[in-house]
């Protein structure tokens, strides 16, 4: 047997066995994983359902949009596809212990690399079905399709998942191996940026200058629906065979279909090929290739020992967290899809003609925002805040003999993760709420619900983070898996729903003329409700900040 | 000086430290010799206040380390036998972020950290990262990183694991040129001809007690038949 096959065949043994082991995962976790799964299936599936339904009810203009609503929703999959093929392969071929261990081995490297060329093809793409199956599902049933419709439509999704997912390996092959370092690279960067800028630009000009046809007018409302239209696109190959297929026309919906495998057969073939005869090199650029990396690094350190001022422990940690955030790509490419997300939220806000709506959506639409982007503050505290106590056990040999006790090293990486969590909040508050043109007393709890938010999740996160304290553990991955991550996911959602839903309701009555806020009736309305926000924030962060020290201090290490 | 008075410490139902009691003297080099789980480690990390004692009392150049842990702490250096460094960082980020967390003022940092990485040899590769550095190297950033604050009492566990003969020489005479200078030194190893080398007295623990504590003769002359550290070691620990 060729040793590729014998390694997949060796992981696919690992993935069969962790998920045999279900039973020795923490009871809390297993509920909150089985809890969300199925959560996420159902309210996903009634939303896209209902959408279904609302656009029906608008007469034949369905007909027209929905073909279109297809192939943007898979071309955003497919663009995330394509980000997460390429960044996970970029973990696997280039990062990941096992390569170098393999590397000892009597394994070609040609071997090596299909076989990293599976495990990052099914790695990067298996959750996506979990928006896919629920998009084609909700479709499928209010169009009463045959069970056979619906295995047909997940089979077509198979290639074109395959296909972004390959694309973004070739991608960041080509990247790796071809694209200059140091002070090249940064040149380059920013010159991408300028150009991002400039499409940025010109898109939001065009935008409002053609309004001609159908199209147009779509192209108005939706984002990208003129490059989602393009026939070279796959997305369109994958929503034309499922609709064609759905209105009877076998042979567009066949062709279209063996269009997406072959395609998909013809990258992997090219892939194996191509990407066999570059890896070796590109293997040995990066496992040796130090000295341009060394004066970029030099480089950073200067410019972040220049920008910070106040010599301090907390300063010092500021720089450090700072660098090695920078210099670590499986961190900052998880950040990118984050932010990138939001890019694609806030392109949609602009085109939401949030001014012609009636107050109470307004009211409505104005708290959703800040639960989005609370939402996005949960998740980078949970992912990025919580394990940083536990990273940072390791270095416990010279940080825990520092004059700088570990309740006061909890202290500063709190607010360090509070000063990031505010900042990104904030700013996008601003943001979100200047698109939306949200009132003044909006605005107002707003203002004072960000910081807030950003004070309880960021203690929330590290108080917890170091109660649940996990010495010795190398990944992020294995920090966050445990019962503590588990909690702290849950916590952080629970806080952000506890501090919005309040000042949400509030508004939502003042908004519908039952709550006055006149000095008659109930002047102090508003600033009750700006005393609960600060005050359960308070509580909420302030909490397991306290009982994180009193662990700190007590324990062994 | 370290003074050990009764140290006790218990992991559940295991012993691991028992009764310890023991004084280094100023500018000694003292070597705890002992098999795996012996508790040479956990006595280390008591001394660093890492692990909590369950009773006695530890003294560090002169400070009560429960009574004043801080200032204590602040006279210790501790190299443990597998050091983690920040991959992403290099080695001159590196003493920056120990040298600043130390609370040593920025003009020390830019004088002391330069003339560290110059003496264990790392000057030409201060700004590599961490990462790309050999286990030797990686090694030397440690020492130049625990000596930066120049404290009285260096606590060394396992130095000379996978170090090449001429890091292991430079560590030897580093630690030598130190006690000479006045700072005490506690360190476990399991190399015994290293012991004998450079100890100045010796300990050897066993399940949690101190079974043979004096100089290199005086622990010979316990074994009179061969008159050998290691039969010596070998009867005390082999039971």
């Amino acid at each position: 047997m060729r040793p590729a096959f014998l390694l997949i065949r060796n992981h696919l043994f690992g993935v069969r066995t962790a998920v045999m082991n279900w039973r020795e995962e923490p009871i809390l976790k297993l509920l909150f994983v089985g809890s969300f799964s199925v959560g996420w299936l159902a309210g996903l599936s009634i939303l896209f359902y209902e959408s279904f339904e609302f656009l029906y009810r608008l007469g034949g203009a369905a007909f027209f949009l929905i073909p279109r609503l297809f192939t943007l929703f898979f071309m955003g999959l497919g663009f995330m596809l394509l980000l997460s093929g390429a960044v996970t392969a970029y973990a696997n071929l280039f990062q990941t212990p096992e390569i170098k261990r393999i590397l000892t081995w009597p394994v070609p490297v040609r071997d090596l690399f299909y076989y990293n060329l599976v495990k990052s093809t099914l790695m990067s793409s298996w959750a996506f079905f979990f928006i896919i199956i629920p998009f084609i599902g909700a479709y499928g049933v209010y169009r009463e399709w045959s069970l056979f419709l619906l295995l047909w439509s997940a089979l077509c999704s198979v290639p074109f998942v395959m296909l972004c997912s390959g694309l973004g390996m070739l991608l960041m092959l080509i990247l790796v191996r071809w694209v200059p370092r140091g002070r090249t690279l940064g040149l380059l960067g920013g010159l991408l940026l300028v150009y991002i800028g400039y499409l940025a630009v010109d898109y939001t000009r065009t935008m409002h200058q053609h309004q001609t046809d159908d199209v147009m007018v779509l192209v108005h409302f939706v984002p990208g629906m003129q490059l989602a239209t393009f026939p070279l696109m796959p997305n369109g190959w994958l929503s034309k065979a499922i609709l064609s297929i759905a209105s009877k026309d076998w042979g567009r919906g066949v062709m279209y279909f063996t269009l997406l495998t072959s395609s998909v057969g013809a990258l992997f073939l090219f892939l194996a090929r191509f990407g066999a005869w570059i890896y070796p090199p590109t293997l040995q650029r990066q496992l040796v290739g130090t000295t341009s990396w060394s004066t970029q690094a030099s480089g950073l350190s200067r410019f972040m020992n220049r920008a910070l001022v106040g010599y301090s422990p907390s300063r010092a940690y500021a720089i450090k967290d700072a660098l090695v955030f920078l210099r670590d790509p499986a961190q900052w490419t998880q950040c990118l899809v984050f932010f990138g997300l939001l890019g694609l939220y806030f392109l949609n806000l602009g085109s939401l003609g949030y001014g012609d709506l009636e107050p109470i959506w307004n009211n409505l639409i104005s708290f959703l925002n800040l639960f989005s982007l609370s939402a996005v503050m949960s998740s980078l505290g949970a992912r990025f805040i919580f394990p940083h106590m536990s990273l940072e056990s390791r270095t416990l040999w010279m940080v825990g003999l520092a004059p700088t006790s570990l309740p006061r090293l909890m202290m500063i990486k709190f607010v360090l993760a509070g000063l990031t969590l505010g900042f990104v909040g904030i700013l996008l508050a601003q943001i979100s709420m200047s698109m939306l043109e949200v009132s003044s007393m909006g605005r107002l709890l707003g203002n004072v619900l960000m910081p807030a938010m950003a004070f309880a999740l960021a203690g929330l996160s590290t108080g917890l983070g170091s109660m649940f304290m996990e010495l010795g553990v190398k990944t992020p991955a294995q920090i966050l898996s445990g019962f503590g991550g588990t909690l702290n996911l849950i916590l952080s959602l629970l806080t952000v729903i506890a501090l919005i839903l309040v000042p949400g309701a509030v508004s939502h009555s003042i908004t519908m003329g039952d709550l006055c806020t006149c000095p008659k009736c109930h002047p102090y309305a508003i600033p009750a409700t700006i005393a609960y926000i600060i005050g359960a924030a308070a509580l909420i962060g302030g909490i397991p900040l306290w009982m994180g020290a009193r662990v700190l201090a007590k324990r062994d290490y | 000086m370290i003074r050990l008075e009764h140290l006790q410490k218990r992991f559940g139902e295991l012993e691991a430290v028992h009764d310890l009691s023991l004084e280094i003297n100023t500018g000694e080099l003292f070597c705890f010799l002992g098999p795996n789980g012996a508790g040479k480690t956990t006595s280390i990390k008591m001394m660093t206040g890492l692990v909590k004692p369950d009773g006695g009392s530890i003294e560090l150049a002169g400070i009560d380390a429960a009574k004043e842990p801080v200032k204590a702490r602040s006279q210790v250096g501790y190299i443990p036998d597998m050091p983690f460094l920040y991959d992403r960082l290099t080695p001159m980020e590196f003493m920056r972020f120990t040298g600043e967390l130390y609370g040593m003022s920025a003009a020390e940092v830019a004088v002391k950290v330069p003339e560290m990485l110059e003496t264990f040899g790392m000057a030409e590769r201060a700004h590599t990262l961490n990462r790309d550095l050999s286990h030797g190297m990686r090694q030397r950033v440690i020492y130049a990183a625990s000596l930066l604050q120049e404290p009285k009492i260096l606590l060394v566990d396992e130095p000379f694991i996978g170090l090449d003969p001429h890091s292991i020489r430079l560590i030897k005479d580093l630690l030598r040129e130190h006690t000479r200078r006045g700072m005490t030194v506690l360190m476990t190893t399991h190399i015994l001809a290293i012991a004998e080398e450079i100890g100045d007295r010796i300990g050897i623990m066993d399940h949690g007690h101190l079974v043979a504590c004096g100089t290199l003769e005086e622990l010979k002359a316990q074994s009179p038949e061969s008159g050998k550290l290691e039969d010596l070691f070998l009867s005390l620990t082999l039971k």
